[in-house]
């Protein structure tokens, strides 16, 4: 059954054909052969084939990508600071920064794709426990691991259900959030 | 000490996944004591009806509904024990990405929270699907359950939970064939149900008893859903190795069935 939503096949394909056609050297093609796992003949080889007059959305500065990319990193650089500290309040100070930097990058990557947006999703949830939990270094590593995961943004269905696994096996506790249902109640109220 | 097998019920997975944080901490204690946890695939059906079920329905009613209100509106019209922990799930995961944020006072952050509770139910089904085996040495398939074999499926963004409708003339199971197996521990079960006064018994007590005083006598009527539903606790009783102690946190329901027919009770 359909219920009208973007299936996962679409979002593969989506994925193959930005790669495709927005890769104007043979460099980029092998990296998506590579990162898509399909064999060379599903995608277009340099030989023979003229590309579009289109930059990589990542070399025009002031894109989306391009932004994402960039918080991508900063990203990245807060969970090798949290790998690097031995002080544990430096380490409490870093992770409130990675707390905000996650949202933004959620803020930011949300339109874009949206198998990278629920994997900041999951990413944020272990960040805002990790303040009331002791991570080992290992979690905090299994963190930078799923960052270098999604750095390429587009990411498919399957790879976001990695980096859920990855989470679990790892204890990070993602059920968090509603692991104290029988706590709270809100109560709503439509405004104007 | 480390003792030897330790069966899990629907109530102590549900509640690895679910519980608060003692609780949790509680079961994985219990469970450390242990050098082989098992459950079994009955256990999953049952995970899959109750626990996938209820994030199925926040995920998909939250994929379509403008906002918080429209959720809540939607829930009203549920039976009062699910509304319950239904709206509990959604406060709470409402409140563990409230505080702190900086948009509450915009009064962006209904909006903001439904976004990301989009994400967070799609992907949580799918990690408690993934979940119900970590930690897990071995799945018994004693009754071949068959609904246990999928798990609920993504269509776009929301999920397809649909269970086929188990029928004896229709069987893709060996419930049957497990009940003739072991129809001496059902008989032991049954009687002892029986000898309990009826005002002593529940609602699910007194279905048990009148599911296997019917299907004792015709075995194939257990492939029909609700039957074999109905019976659940029994099944699982029979189903858990002798030599594994079976935890639960439904002591009442376990605990008479498990002392007719020789098997150890753990709870929390």
């Amino acid at each position: 059954m359909n219920y009208g939503g973007t299936t996962s096949e679409t979002s593969i394909g989506d994925n193959i054909i930005f790669r495709s056609i927005l890769s104007p050297t043979v460099d980029r093609i092998e990296e998506a052969q590579i990162e898509t796992g399909l064999p060379p003949s599903s995608i277009s080889t340099a030989e023979g084939v003229e590309f579009p007059e289109i930059y990589p959305e990542e070399l025009i500065e002031g894109s989306s990508y391009w932004k994402v990319k960039k918080v991508l990193l900063q990203s990245l650089e807060f969970v090798d600071n949290i790998l690097q500290t031995e002080d544990e309040i430096e380490r409490e100070n870093i992770l409130s920064l990675f707390r905000d930097n996650l949202e933004s990058l959620w803020n930011l990557g949300k339109d874009l794709d949206k198998n990278f947006a629920d994997v900041i999703v999951l990413l944020q949830v272990a960040i805002i426990n990790s303040q009331y939990q002791n991570y080992s270094l290992q979690q905090y590593s299994i963190i930078k691991q799923i960052l270098e995961k999604i750095k390429k943004i587009y990411i498919l269905p399957d790879e976001s259900s990695e980096c859920m696994k990855l989470l679990l096996d790892n204890d990070i506790d993602i059920f968090a959030p509603i692991r104290n249902w029988e706590k709270y109640s809100i109560e709503i109220k439509e405004v104007e | 000490m480390v003792k030897n097998r330790v069966f899990l019920d629907t109530t102590i997975q549900i509640g690895r996944m679910l519980g608060d944080e003692d609780k949790k901490k509680e079961i994985d204690e219990i469970l450390s004591q242990f050098n082989k946890i098992l459950t079994s695939t009955y256990v999953k059906m049952e995970f899959r009806r109750r626990l996938i079920r209820d994030l199925v329905y926040i995920n998909n009613v939250s994929q379509d509904s403008k906002n918080y209100a429209e959720i809540y509106k939607r829930i009203e019209k549920l039976p009062p024990e699910q509304i319950r922990k239904i709206k509990g799930c959604i406060a709470a995961f409402y409140k563990f990405f409230s505080e702190n944020a900086k948009d509450k006072v915009d009064g962006n952050l209904g909006a903001i929270l439904l976004e990301k509770s989009r994400s967070y139910f799609k992907k949580t089904v799918e990690a408690m699907w993934y979940g119900f085996n970590k930690g897990i040495n071995e799945i018994l398939d004693e009754t071949g359950c068959y609904l246990a074999k999928s798990g609920p499926i993504l269509e776009g963004d929301k999920y397809d939970n649909r269970m086929k409708t188990c029928k004896r003339t229709d069987k893709n199971c060996k419930i049957v064939e497990f009940l003739i197996q072991n129809k001496e521990t059902f008989e032991k079960i049954y009687v002892k149900l029986q000898n309990i006064l009826e005002s002593d018994l529940d609602t699910e007590q007194r279905k048990i008893k009148d599911v296997l005083e019917n299907v004792l006598k015709s075995p194939e009527y257990l492939a029909d859903k609700k039957n074999c539903w109905n019976c659940g606790d029994a099944i699982i009783t029979v189903e858990s190795p002798n030599d594994a102690k079976i935890f639960t946190t439904n002591v009442k329901h376990f605990e008479p069935m498990c002392s007719e027919v020789g098997k150890e009770l753990i709870t929390v």
